[in-house]
């Protein structure tokens, strides 16, 4: 059984080599910073608004490969392989917005005081009064600045 | 490497090892139970040793952590892998206590006690404590577990032989067996992140900044500045192991 490596023992009872394995594996999340160098206007947008904190992947999905390769596609059409999750259902804004009391974090009868502004999204502006037609949150609320 | 028929040796190991906990345990029983006294041995010098901080007033339970960690680190999707994950405690009127975690939150969260009987409800997102004192690292047999100079706690994959014994220790529930590679996983802080001076990907993710990454030793970072604006506690601190999550606001029905 050879259960020594060359490098087992040199911080303490471990294999020193794994350190740098773990330490190189790929990033996924690229961060906000990087997608402002390309999209200003939705990262301005967002400066001033409500969701001003939110990073753009928490709704649009691990971009660190769109952020490398995005830049080298000039029209419109990104391969499928490099297009982000565009989440409009009302469904993904109640993950965070839905009444919850979980949420609210200071209750009693004058003042609720929550972490986030609540709705019940399953009465706030269901659909349209006159049209019937269903609305998603984004029909009125700006996502990048709400 | 072939480790087969070592059981006989395993399980001397593991009878050390019960015995070394239930000794920890007693001495620390005698100290107050004070985030800062749990916290034992910082080891000195430049080096970073990180740590965590998580307002459970802030949390709004959207899950982002556990998504995103799931999504970083490429742990499995189905919903008993987690790395980081979140948990609804509803404390009912009758004095009940309900806990709840439809696929660890990645999906988030719908209410599922009306608002009549609930006494109180909050979100406690968990992930792996990066004990100082790890029972986790301290029972592995091999050597393959073990706490980086950062005071993180890693796996070496390939010395992992894939006993369990790790799975076991942890008090936290923080580590599982990868069903494709045989071995055990855990959050790594994302330690490929952090080396390159970014956050782990479950804070970058978070909306209300309800979690916070820092360096303990660095007294004038967010952490430690967290650490001394609320009053936090760990998880199971009669254990002693020496965690360094610490949580604001944690109710004591939380196990
Ligand atoms: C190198 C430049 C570049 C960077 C960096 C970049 N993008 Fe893009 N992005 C593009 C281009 C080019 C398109 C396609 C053209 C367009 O819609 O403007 C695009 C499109 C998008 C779209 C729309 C996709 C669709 O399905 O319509 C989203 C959402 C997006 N980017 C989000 C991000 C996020 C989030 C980041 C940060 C992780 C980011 N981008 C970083 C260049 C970039
Ligand atoms: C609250 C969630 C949310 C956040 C945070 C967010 N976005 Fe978006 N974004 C959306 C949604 C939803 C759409 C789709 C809007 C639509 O189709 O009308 C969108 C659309 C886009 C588009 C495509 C616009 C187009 O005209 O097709 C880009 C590019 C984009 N976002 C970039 C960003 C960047 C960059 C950030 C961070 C600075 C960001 N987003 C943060 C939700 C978000
Ligand atoms: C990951 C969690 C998250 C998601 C998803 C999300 N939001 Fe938000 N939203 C927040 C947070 C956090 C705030 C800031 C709350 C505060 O400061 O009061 C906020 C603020 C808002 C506000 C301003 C409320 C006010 O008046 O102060 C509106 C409106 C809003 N969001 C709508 C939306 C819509 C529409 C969507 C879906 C496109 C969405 N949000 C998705 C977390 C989220
Ligand atoms: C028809 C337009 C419309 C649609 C669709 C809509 N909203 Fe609104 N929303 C409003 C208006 C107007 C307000 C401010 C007045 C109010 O509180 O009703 C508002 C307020 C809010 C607030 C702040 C509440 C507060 O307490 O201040 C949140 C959060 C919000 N909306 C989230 C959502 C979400 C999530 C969706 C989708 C499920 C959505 N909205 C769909 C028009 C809309």
């Amino acid at each position: 059984m050879h259960l020594s490596s060359s490098s087992f023992g040199k911080y303490g009872h471990y294999r020193a080599f794994a350190l740098n394995e773990i330490a190189g594996k790929k990033i996924k999340y690229a961060g906000e910073a990087s997608c402002v160098v390309c999209h200003k206007s939705e990262a301005n947008h967002k400066k001033k608004g409500d969701h001003a904190r939110l990073s753009c992947e928490i709704c649009h999905g691990a971009g660190s490969r769109h952020a490398s390769y995005a830049g080298n596609f000039k029209s419109k059409n990104l391969p499928d392989s490099l297009l982000l999750n565009k989440p409009v259902e009302r469904q993904f804004c109640a993950r965070c917005h839905q009444d919850n009391l979980a949420r609210v974090k200071i209750k009693c009868d004058t003042i609720n005081f929550s972490a986030v502004k609540l709705v019940n999204t399953k009465d706030h502006n269901v659909a349209d009064e006159d049209t019937r037609l269903p609305y998603k949150c984004i029909d009125c609320h700006n996502p990048h600045m709400p | 490497m072939k480790l087969i028929n070592k059981n006989a040796n395993r399980r001397s190991f593991l009878k050390a090892g019960l015995f070394l906990a239930g000794g920890a345990a007693a001495t620390t029983l005698l100290k107050p139970y004070n985030a800062i006294a749990v916290v034992p041995e910082e080891p000195k010098g430049e080096k970073p040793w990180y740590g965590i901080g998580i307002d459970i007033d802030k949390c709004i339970g959207c899950g982002s952590c556990a998504k995103s960690c799931k999504i970083e680190n490429d742990v499995p999707m189905e919903p008993f892998f987690f790395r980081s994950w979140v948990e609804q405690y509803t404390i009912l009127n009758d004095g009940s206590v309900k806990v709840e975690s439809p696929n660890g939150g990645l999906d988030g969260f719908t209410q599922s006690v009306p608002d009549k009987d609930v006494f109180k409800s909050f979100f406690v997102p968990k992930m792996c404590n990066h004990c100082s004192k790890s029972p986790c690292t301290q029972v592995c047999p091999v050597g393959a577990t073990f706490e980086s100079p950062e005071g993180v706690v890693l796996i070496d994959e390939k010395y992992c032989i894939g006993c369990r014994y790790c799975i076991q220790a942890c008090p936290y529930g923080c580590r599982y067996l990868h069903p494709k590679k045989k071995v055990a996983d855990k959050c790594t802080l994302c330690y490929h992140r952090i080396k390159k001076g970014m956050q782990p990907a479950c804070f970058a993710n978070c909306p209300t900044g309800a979690r916070i990454f820092g360096d303990l030793h660095d007294k004038k970072s967010e952490l430690v500045r967290f650490l001394k604006d609320h009053t936090c506690m760990v998880l199971k601190p009669h254990m002693n192991t020496g965690a360094k999550l610490f949580y604001n606001s944690l109710s004591a029905e939380v196990r």
